[in-house]
């Protein structure tokens, strides 16, 4: 049981910023085969509640759940061949982050 | 040179007053649930060579968002003043996948080759006084 004079609040809050950069360059006298590849996965679970229990609240109850991500992902380079040159660049990223509020 | 960016997001904000559950009020009673991601996703991939150049990008965006406010059943609310459940989703996805090439001529006069030798680490300029012959390639004859 929960018991307040004035408001109760169930708050959750999550936020990414993610910047993400993969770059690859090869330059040869020959053939220049250059590769970049960036992948990015973000998993996200923000949860606010109330299970079971019993608020009174001489106020406002407020059950509030916030989820924002910013997220920049930059893939390039440049191959440059008279002859032969051979270049791979790879990045990888995962995330996955729980944010829960909860009044039980 | 190719270049590739895959991105997929998957997010559940979630905000919920469970079965069981009792809440008497003398204000507001509001249940909110807001998701908003803001997505930029660049694949640039440039190619560039004496005769034959290939160059490519891909961008590949998956976003899969679950927002969701509710009351379940069985639950019980009283509110002197406004009850309200509510569920926002705002997202944006901006997505720029380019490439560059640039191919000379094959046929291109000889002081226009330009070629470099590498020895123990150190680039040094060679070819000053060697001859190419330039058929679809670039042939070293001399040095």
């Amino acid at each position: 049981m929960v018991s307040a004079g004035n408001d109760v609040i169930v708050s959750a809050l999550s936020s990414q910023d993610i910047m993400s950069i993969s770059v690859g360059g090869a330059i040869s006298d020959t053939v220049s085969i250059d590769g970049s590849v960036s992948k990015l996965t973000v998993n996200t679970i923000t949860q606010a509640y109330i299970t079971g229990a019993e608020v009174i609240a001489g106020g406002s109850v407020i059950v509030s759940a916030t989820g924002a991500s910013e997220i920049d992902v930059l893939a390039g380079g440049l191959a440059y061949g008279d002859a032969a040159g051979i270049g791979v660049f790879r990045s990888s990223f995962n995330e996955n982050g729980t944010g829960r509020g909860i009044c039980q | 040179m190719f270049s590739v960016a895959l991105l997929t997001k998957t997010g559940r904000v979630e905000a919920f007053v469970n079965d069981h559950s009792h809440i008497t009020a003398q204000g507001n009673v509001s249940v909110n649930s807001s998701s908003s991601d803001d997505i930029y996703t660049f694949a640039v991939g440039g190619a560039g060579a004496d005769t034959f150049a290939l160059g490519g990008s891909i961008a590949d965006n998956k976003m899969n968002n679950i927002t969701l406010a509710r009351v379940y059943e069985g639950a019980a609310i009283q509110a002197a003043g406004t009850a309200t459940i509510r569920a926002v989703d705002d997202s944006t996805i901006d997505v720029l996948a380019a490439v560059l090439q640039s191919r000379e001529s094959p046929l291109e006069p000889l002081s226009q080759q330009r070629h470099w030798q590498y020895h123990t680490g150190i680039e040094r300029p060679g070819c000053n006084n060697c001859r190419f012959r330039n058929n679809r390639g670039l042939i070293y004859v001399a040095d």
